[in-house]
Parts: C-alpha cells; structure tokens; sequence
C-alpha cells in the first residue's frame, strides 16, 4: 500500500461502521425482496411495520453484520462489526479497503433495483489506534495540512468540514458533499457483573484511537432525480474520494 | 418588492427563500440601473437583512462587505450588525419571517441540510421541532377553510427541510397513538403546500396513505389533499381507492374527485 508523505497507509484505518443511503423520491412500500434478490439467502431476522414505512432486515456477510433498513425517506444498507469476542476493545470490520469492497458487492447490484431517488450517500466511520492522546493529536495534525492548532495539553479536538466537489460522472450540475470530521477517542470496556451481592464493575482497559467519520453525498439541490444508469458510478465515485480523504486527509 | 423607505412599511409574503432571495436581486438590479453604481452590503440579523448603497454615504465599517449572493451560509453568517431605518433613511431594510405569523425567521442551515447522518442531520431537528407543531395542535381547533397554526407551521417545515419534513410527517401518520384530527389536518396540508422539491413524495403519500389507512376520517383527509393537488396521474389511486371503499360517504367523495382529476387531465391534454 502507497504512503502520501507521512500518512499511514490507507489499511491504517480499521472501520467502524459503513453505511450506503439511498433518499427515494416517492414513499417505499416496505414489501420488498431485496435481500434475497441481493443476498441470495433469506436474512436471518427481518422486521417489519408495514404500516409505519419501517422495514429491517439483518444476517451475517463475510464475517460481518449487515443490514437493510427502510424508513420513512430513507433506505440504508450498513455493515456493523459482530461482537463475540470478550478481550476485544473497540469492534471494528477491519481496513478500510476490504470494507469498502465486500459493501459494494452488496449495494452496487442493488442499485440496479432500488427506486427513483433524489440522494445517494456514502458513510463510514474509520478508526486508527494509536498509543495515547497526545499521539492522537499528532497523528490528526498530519491529516489536517494547512490547519495548525496548537493541541499541547488540550483535549476534547474535533474539526470538522465540508469540502464539495463537482462530481466527475457525467452527469451535469451534480455536487458532491465530503464531510468530513477528525477527532480523537478513548474508549473505555467495562465488565458489567449482577449478583447477590448487586452489581460489580470491572475495567477491562482503554484505546485510544484517530477517528474520522465520513459523509460524502450528492447536494441536496440538485434538481429532480439521480439519473439510474449513473448511480453505481457516482457510489464508487464517493467510495473513491472516501479513500482519498482518509489517505491524504482534508485536501481539497 | 417594494423597499421600506420613509414611514412606509409593506408586507410581501414569498413562498421560499429562493423567491425572496430572486426579488431581492431583481430590486438590487433597478437600482443599479437607476444610479449607475451601486455597491451592495447586507447584513442578516433578529430576521432583519439590510441593503445598502455607498452613494448613500454610509460610514465605512458599518458592515462587513459580502458578496451578496456568495454560498448560504458566507450570506447569512458573517454579518452580524444592523442600523435602524430612522437613523440611515437611505437604507433599505427588509424583514424575513417564517411563512406562519407565529414561525421564527428562515434560518439557513446548510451544514444541517448536507450531513445524512441520521444522528448528526437533520432529522432529529425536523423530529423536535414537528413535536413542538404536534404538541402546540393538541389545543387547537381545526376548521374547513380555515388555515391553521398547524398547517403554517408544517408549511415552514417543509419549505426549510424538504423532504426529512414530509418523512416526519409519514412516521407521525403510521404511529399507533396518532391523534386522528391532527392526522388529518396534516394529510390536507401536505395536498396544499406549494413545494415543488417534495412534490413527488408529498403526493404518493397521500396516494399510499388513501389505499391503506383503516381510518376513514384520515382517507379523506388524503383525498382532500390530493383534491388541491389536482395532479391526473393519481387517478389510477384514487379509483382504486373508490372501488374497494366501503364508506359510502366517502365514496361519493372520491366519485367527485375521479371526476375532478379526469376533467383537469381533459384540460391538460387539449
């Protein structure tokens, strides 16, 4: 994997969660097979309340839990860790890349079937251990370039923003939104023990880690519906510029 | 748009910011043309924006020079002081209110509007402030041809927020508890609210909300809606709705309405 200066490597960044989001343009009726048509097997639970629009259905994909969510002006597909694992910290679905790879075998055939939309959004939320606080802020400062707060001794750092750029698809007038937001977290794991004796609490340890969290979505005033024959282009589009942000950091 | 001058004071109600934001450029433009150079700085502060001219000789510094029509959140946010009329006659101010009497001015919210993160965006704004619409309508009293809060005020939340409104509304209207005169009262407004971006979505709601609501009072209500959209293309709905409706009342209602929208398809088609 290429390095850009002295940023990681892009399989640096394990992920967190990941996300599709489709925002169709008319009401969804929430009997559809669209897991099985993409799947191929039947999810392992499905829940549905037809008449509140709301529609879940969930099941494992290569080692990792996916989910196709209806609601009332959104649909998402999303990929969060299992959590099994006792001595794990912080669950994560593993780097970036291969992330990227195994949700798009799944929403890329989908698109072919998804409604008429307005919107179409990519998220996920990156996590890059590192040793400590102080370690997290270096770390950030060489994703930030231009920007040089002075961190030393300071806590509770998040910088966010918003970077759009003319979609490079053929399709005219379109935007893309790359929000994009960096901080730095300590996440703690705690055994949690009832008994008689009411309830004990354990540390098990504490991670630090970079964290950015990923928005990159087409404009909100882009005027009528995403063209389909575009649509997987523009996802991989905004999985393209994911990766370059959490390999380059905020670049414009 | 006519500017406040003098003692002067006028009312003009625009259905969208965009409209307001049009009238505002087409004034900036006569009075371009009226006195040949025209320098604009404006300020957007308590719903007041400010427009200005040099040639009226305002002190340097009084506002912060912007480009008048640069991105949203450049316009709105980085001015932050406004003068008074009867101390600067010359300058031209204009009041921005919500669309409701009681609605607080427009608030551009472009970063909200951007993310769609389901916690970060706006979505739970939206959620928070239909809350506020809902709990405000429990004490209301609805009346046919009659606007209400309520409907003002679903209107300015469909005007700022699009589409997260409508799919608020659509939660609200598939809950359980839902109160049924407010249910329909929203049903109605979604048919009239003048809105284009969330035209497509308002309408198959209301189509979806015709087929499928074991409520007849909440099925009238849609067809009530669709009856202002007058939009043809949901007669295959709404005759499908007349053949299975079991309430004769009802059906006789979206009798007339078949009628209604074949007559404005007849219309559209000559």
């Amino acid at each position: 994997m290429t390095t850009n200066g002295s940023t990681p490597p892009l399989d640096a960044w394990q992920v967190e969660s990941m996300r599709v989001t489709v925002f169709p343009s008319d009401v969804v009726p929430v009997e559809q097979s669209w897991w099985d048509d993409t799947i191929g097997v039947p999810a392992e639970t499905v829940t549905s309340r037809s008449k509140a629009g709301q529609y879940q259905a969930e099941g494992d994909f290569e080692a990792r839990r996916l989910r196709l969510q209806i609601q009332p002006g959104r649909i998402d597909w999303s990929v969060t860790p299992i959590i099994k694992a006792e001595d794990e910290l912080t669950p994560v679905l593993g780097p970036l890349p291969d992330v990227l790879t195994s949700l798009s075998k799944v929403v890329s055939p989908w698109l072919s079937l998804a409604p008429e939309m307005k919107r179409l959004a990519f998220g996920a939320t990156l996590l890059q251990p590192v040793e400590n606080g102080p370690a997290g802020y270096a770390l950030i400062q060489k994703y930030l370039h231009r920007l040089h707060p002075d961190l030393d001794g300071a806590s509770d750092f998040f910088y966010q923003i918003n970077r759009p750029r003319p979609s490079g698809t053929q399709v005219p007038g379109l935007r893309i939104n790359r929000l994009m937001r960096w901080s730095v977290q300590v996440a703690q794991r705690m055994a949690l023990t009832l008994g008689g004796g009411g309830a004990v609490t354990r540390n098990l340890g504490e991670e630090t880690a970079c964290r950015l969290e990923l928005d990159i979505n087409t404009a909100p005033d882009f005027p009528g519906l995403l063209p389909a024959e575009h649509l997987t282009v523009i996802l991989h589009e905004m999985m393209e510029f994911g990766r370059e942000i959490a390999q380059k950091g905020d670049v414009r | 748009m006519v500017p406040l001058s003098e003692a002067q004071t006028l009312t003009t109600t625009f259905a969208r910011a965009e409209d307001f934001e049009d009238a505002l450029k087409k004034y900036i433009a006569e009075a371009q043309a009226a006195v040949d150079v025209v320098g604009c700085r404006y300020a957007y502060h308590s719903g007041w924006v400010v427009v200005q001219s040099p040639t009226f000789r305002q002190t340097a510094g009084a506002f912060a020079p912007v480009d008048l029509f640069g991105t949203p959140i450049e316009r709105w946010a980085k001015c932050d002081r406004t003068l008074s009329s009867s101390e600067l006659p010359e300058t031209t101010m204009f009041q921005v209110t919500g669309i409701g009497a009681s609605a607080p001015p427009f608030k551009l919210l472009s970063g909200l509007l951007n993310s769609t993160d389901i916690g970060l965006g706006i979505a739970s704004l939206v959620e928070s402030k239909f809350g506020d619409a809902l709990a405000l309508a429990q004490h209301e009293w609805f009346e046919d041809g009659t606007e209400s809060e309520f409907s003002r005020a679903l209107a300015t939340l469909v005007h700022t927020y699009g589409d997260t409104a409508v799919a608020t509304v659509e939660s609200f209207l598939g809950s359980p508890t839902v109160n049924t005169e407010v249910a329909v009262e929203a049903a109605q407004s979604l048919g009239e609210i003048d809105h284009p971006p969330t035209y497509r979505y308002r309408k198959s709601l209301l189509e979806k909300l015709l087929l499928t609501s074991p409520s007849t009072r909440l099925r009238h209500g849609a067809a009530s809606g669709l009856a202002a959209m007058n939009d043809p293309s949901s007669l295959p709905k709404v005759t499908e709705a007349t053949n299975r409706e079991s309430n004769s009342r009802l059906r006789r209602f979206l009798e007339l309405l078949v009628d209604q929208l074949e007559r404005a398809r007849a219309c559209r088609s000559s």
